[in-house]
């Protein structure tokens, strides 16, 4: 009987019956029903947990979906970004090579009583048959031909006997300035055939003349060296100044295998103190050639005003005379010799003892 | 029939947790209430038995979440258990009453359906924590309870929707479910 009530008025009943426990769990708050069905929380609150885990990923991918044009705008932003930096890091390299150069120039002892001026080097020249150096100061910046270049670099010193290696500074010749512009000037080697330098044997003290070879041979040779000077391989050349061109005392090299005997001078092989195959940073020190000492052309006979000179003393204007002679016949006899030549004079074939290297004209040595 | 059950227990412990865990249906301060949504759903295509049921074990389940309190004076924990679960029984049997004069395939009117059933089981609830638990504020039927029942009622939409794909027999005869089944 009640069960056919219940199942005929299932809806009826199932609301008396569910409105009876809700209002009995109302109305006795702490029942023991209420207390059961409680403890269910800790269940739910477990799933409860795990969905909203589940969720609040559901959520975040949403959002990362959202904002996916603001992620790939940013990352191509960053790309860019990271592009530069690499290349600020290749300039950053450069720079810190070329600062720990610089700062070994800051380390350079006074090479001499001339200001000095440091250059860099941007091209070497092309051509098999020279080998002029091209630096990045001009004449703006002060450079004038024939003013004499220097290099410094680092010789690392093997270890041997129980001493470790060490790193030395050298100073040593590079050539001089031959040709100006604005804003650079080349350099003529040591090492090329048209050089000529005034050196002197460092241990002896005699002089002698540094001729640059062809091209294809990176050694000098020192050359006019009286035949009683004994030299040996290792021994230390200096400039000797006088060539007016550069000042006494600064290293060239030193004293190869090959030393040759011919006639009353001997030759020797010279080993350059400057590596020229890492040459990067040079030294110009500005010292003006002193043309009217060393009876040298004026650079251009026609913009610059004749030097009124006194009458070199008979001895001198003797010598002068006889080379007069054989180059510009047609000289008056009371013009200052330094003024007068068209061409410069041949090498000099005079003792060791005549100073070669300074009676040498800078038309012959800076244009190859 | 078996099988149905456990659909619909699984419909309704999803419904719970995503009203009480996921915020992603969040307007701000305001969650939909789709286990309300269930219910009226199952009033509208079951009937009111369905829907009683539906709604008294939703609403169980929400009360059993809102844990209980320690009376002070009394000295121990009073559960909240039946505040819910009673506004949701009533308002899933009257839904499932008048829903012979409902047609259930005009959105509109489902949508005013839901937000009536939503309003009242709120009101049910304002009513029911004021007499058994404190003092309930009159200003809340402003502003809980009636955004509650707009959000619920434009959400009941897309969500009648998802419902009627995931129980596309509920609106036949048991028999008829069986055959459909079969077939």
């Amino acid at each position: 009987m009640l069960a056919e009530l219940l199942s005929r008025y299932k809806s009826a009943s199932s609301l008396t019956f569910t409105i009876l426990f809700c209002l009995s769990s109302l109305v006795w708050k702490s029942n023991l029903i209420s207390r059961t069905a409680n403890s269910a929380s800790q269940a739910l609150d477990f799933f409860s947990g795990t969905f909203s885990s589940f969720g609040k990923g559901m959520a975040r991918f949403v959002d990362s979906y959202g904002t996916y044009e603001a992620v790939r705008a940013e990352r191509d932003a960053l790309r860019d970004k990271v592009k530069q930096n690499l290349d600020i890091q290749v300039e950053l390299v450069r720079l810190r090579e070329e600062n720990l150069k610089l700062r070994q120039f800051l380390q350079l002892p006074p090479v001499s009583n001339y200001p000095v001026l440091q250059a860099e080097v941007i091209s070497q020249d092309p051509d098999n048959w020279f080998r002029t150096i091209i630096i990045n100061k001009g004449s703006a910046d002060g450079i004038a031909t024939y003013m004499p270049v220097v290099a410094l670099q680092t010789v690392i010193i093997p270890a041997e006997n129980n001493k470790p290696a060490e790193t030395k500074l050298i100073v040593g010749i590079v050539g001089k300035v031959i040709q100006v512009n604005p804003h650079s000037a080349r350099i003529l080697p040591l090492t090329d055939q048209f050089s000529r330098i005034g050196v002197t044997v460092k241990k002896t003290g005699h002089w002698a003349l540094l001729n640059g070879q062809s091209p294809h041979q990176d050694a000098p040779l020192i050359d006019y060296l009286s035949l009683g000077v004994f030299i040996a391989t290792g021994d230390e050349i200096v400039t000797s100044g006088g060539d007016g061109i550069f000042p006494r005392g600064l290293p060239v090299g030193s004293v190869g295998k090959r030393i040759e005997r011919l006639g009353s001078f001997q030759k020797a092989d010279i080993q350059p103190v400057i590596d020229f195959k890492k040459l990067d940073f040079v030294i110009v020190i500005q010292k003006k050639v002193d043309t009217e000492s060393l009876n040298f052309l004026p650079l251009k006979p026609d913009t610059v005003e004749e030097p009124k000179l006194l009458p070199a003393p008979p001895a001198k204007k003797k010598a002068d005379d006889d080379v007069d002679e054989e180059t510009a016949p047609q000289k008056p006899q009371n013009k200052p010799p330094a003024a007068l030549p068209e061409k410069p004079a041949q090498p000099p074939t005079v003792p060791p003892q005549a100073k070669p290297a300074a009676a040498a004209p800078p038309g012959e040595e800076g244009n190859p | 029939m078996i099988l149905e059950k456990v659909v619909i227990g699984i419909a309704i412990f999803v419904s719970y947790f995503f009203q009480t865990s996921v915020d992603f249906f969040a307007l701000g301060s305001i969650k939909p209430d789709f286990l309300l949504i269930l219910t009226v759903y199952f009033a509208l295509y079951r009937g009111s038995f369905a829907a009683v049921w539906i709604g008294f074990f939703g609403g169980l389940l929400q009360d059993i979440n809102l844990g209980g309190y320690t009376n002070l004076i009394k000295q121990d924990m009073q559960f909240y258990i039946g505040t819910s679960a009673l506004a949701k029984t009533i308002v899933g049997f009257v839904a499932g009453k008048i829903s012979r004069d409902i047609n259930k395939e005009a959105t509109s009117l489902v949508v005013i359906v839901v937000f009536v059933a939503c309003f009242i089981k709120g009101v049910i609830m304002f009513f029911t924590v004021a007499l058994f638990h404190s003092s309930a504020h009159a200003s809340a039927l402003i502003t809980i309870v009636l955004p509650e029942a707009l959000f619920t009622a434009i959400l009941s939409i897309v969500w009648f929707k998802l419902l009627r794909w995931a129980f596309p027999t509920v609106d036949k005869p048991e028999g008829q479910r069986i055959i459909r089944r079969l077939g």
